[in-house]
């Protein structure tokens, strides 16, 4: 574990920049726009808070899924392609192990920044338009830390499987937008989406959604996680590719 | 009963390829074993199978009554061994000593580098050091948790001399200290001199195993090489009709000088010099090769072509 940290910290520290970016951006570009456009263009942009959180959960899922990605692709594949894979491998730690500390770390960088980038999206949102509930912001940034947390655990299952990093970014990727374009499929083929269940990230701020309403869908996300990461241990064990 | 010892193992890969066949291999405790074999010859998947990296296809692993390997007894090696660019030598070799059941890794860590002798250079990323130096750091972190088996692939593979000499001399060492060494090579000379038994591998089966004194004993021909001043008529027939005269080869190019191969090295060393001076042959030179490691492979090899 603490070899994966110190390995991806820079990732970790890149993932959270990008997001704080970002997200906070959304609110920014949303309160300045205005002023940054030639006055006439200016007259058709009406500041709104609510635009501009929108676009914060929209910009943080679709960039944060993206550099989830990038930053899961090396997991394993990485290992292999770098020739280490075999003495990992020739240590008394069990593949478990292995997949187990990789993912915890990487969705320990996807979940504190992401509550890191509500944090500073919730300060320019209260400065610059008007008070705003911070636990929102926070459940809404848990919430995108769920779906990006699957994103990883989707990535895992191909870096296992393949010793490529493109291969493993093209399939991850691939199968990434596959799913987040499913919600947009009627019934019932978005339930198979967990994109779908995502979606309370965006609830959680402008609907109302009871605690048992939100705690359901993390954890419908949190299942998908986890199936994702059975099928990435399934892949590990069997998988004889060491280089 | 061995300390480590194979039955029947063999791995077909999903592609179809027999890579290793009903290989049984012994090694004794404190041995230092050598698996020989030309390249493809499926020494590395042996040690593969062995280390638990791949799992066999069929057969079994024995090592000390146990049903596998016990790795936190046993040190790794892979040939052509690759470490995290992003670490430095003495916080790789303590990471790697975390992961065994182990204490006092400081203490461990400062050993190894000091029988690797790269004392000096655990604070220097391992990025920074030279292909010989990554070698012995291969080694280090294959001993820093103190095992009692080492399975080394290949250890001197792509080295200059010296680095060969060094990685040697450490495997000597090691042994020295009593520890059982698994390691493998097609390069035999460097082999035969630290390995106390060998298995001859080829196509994925184990052709000859046995200690070096055994081998030796069995294979104990030798090659004498002989130049005289004049010899006497009928020198090539009155030699070859000697009881342990194989073969007697004249040398192209030069005058009187003959390659005589001799069934019994004992006879090469005594009878057959003694024979040739008192035959009333003016011997100006005499040479005794006895068989080494090489020519036993390279006559297991052309026996099992044949």
């Amino acid at each position: 574990m603490k070899k994966e940290f110190k390995e991806t910290r820079t990732q970790g520290v890149i993932f959270t920049a990008v997001i704080i970016f970002f997200g906070a951006s959304s609110v920014l570009m949303q309160k300045f726009i205005p002023m940054l456009v030639p006055e006439d263009l200016a007259e058709a942009f009406t500041p709104s808070l609510i635009t501009g959180l929108n676009d914060y959960v929209s910009n943080t899922l679709q960039i944060g899924s993206v550099v989830a990605i990038l930053i899961t692709i090396s997991a394993i594949a990485g290992e292999r392609e770098s020739g280490t894979l075999e003495l990992l491998l020739a240590r008394p730690v069990s593949k478990f192990q292995i997949l187990a500390s990789k993912f915890t770390v990487r969705a320990s960088y996807v979940i504190l920044g992401n509550i890191v980038a509500a944090g500073v999206t919730w300060y320019y949102a209260y400065y610059l338009f008007e008070p705003f509930s911070i636990g929102k912001l926070l459940m809404s940034g848990l919430a995108m830390g769920a779906i990006t947390s699957f994103v990883l655990g989707l990535t895992m299952i191909f870096s296992a499987w393949r010793s490529s990093k493109l291969t493993v970014a093209f399939w991850s990727g691939g199968i990434s937008l596959a799913l987040a374009i499913l919600p947009t499929v009627r019934s019932p083929y978005d339930m198979m989406s967990p994109f779908k269940y995502g979606d309370i990230a965006r609830r959680v701020l402008f609907q109302g959604v009871t605690p048992l309403g939100y705690l359901k869908n993390i954890g419908i996300l949190v299942g998908f996680t986890l199936f994702c990461l059975t099928i990435s241990l399934y892949v590990f064990r069997t998988s004889e590719r060491i280089s | 009963m061995s300390y480590l010892y194979t039955e029947n193992l063999t791995k077909v890969y999903p592609n179809g390829v027999k890579a290793v066949s009903s290989l049984d291999l012994e090694v004794q405790r404190g041995d230092v074993y050598g698996l020989i074999g030309p390249n493809g010859a499926g020494k590395t998947t042996t040690i593969r199978i062995l280390t638990g990296i791949l799992n066999p296809t069929e057969g079994e692993v024995h090592f000390d009554g146990n049903p596998r390997l016990d790795l936190n007894s046993t040190g790794y090696l892979p040939e052509g061994a690759s470490f995290y660019r992003f670490m430095k030598v003495k916080e790789y070799l303590s990471w790697t000593c975390s992961l065994y059941d182990v204490g006092g890794v400081p203490d461990r860590v400062e050993r190894s580098l000091d029988i690797v002798g790269l004392r000096d250079l655990g604070d220097r990323s391992l990025d920074e050091l030279s292909k010989g130096q990554k070698q012995r750091v291969g080694i280090a972190q294959s001993i820093v948790h103190d095992p009692d088996i080492l399975i080394l692939d290949e250890p001197t593979s792509g080295l200059d001399p010296i680095g060969k000499e060094k990685i040697l001399s450490i495997i000597q060492d090691l042994t020295r200290e009593g520890k059982t060494i698994l390691t493998s090579s097609h390069i035999l000379p460097e082999l035969s001199r630290v390995c106390s038994s060998v298995g001859i591998i080829k196509e994925g089966e184990m052709v000859l195993q046995g200690s070096m004194k055994q081998l030796k004993k069995k294979f104990s021909r030798a090659k004498v090489e002989v130049g005289f001043e004049s010899v006497v008529e009928g020198f090539e027939a009155d030699v070859e009709k000697l009881e342990y005269v194989r073969d007697v080869e004249r040398l192209e190019g030069e005058e009187l000088r003959y390659v005589i191969t001799v069934n019994d090295d004992q006879a090469a060393g005594s009878e057959l010099p003694r024979y040739l001076l008192d035959s009333g042959n003016a011997l100006t030179y005499l040479d005794l090769n006895r068989a080494t490691l090489e020519d036993i492979f390279m006559e297991t090899m052309e026996g099992e072509r044949s």
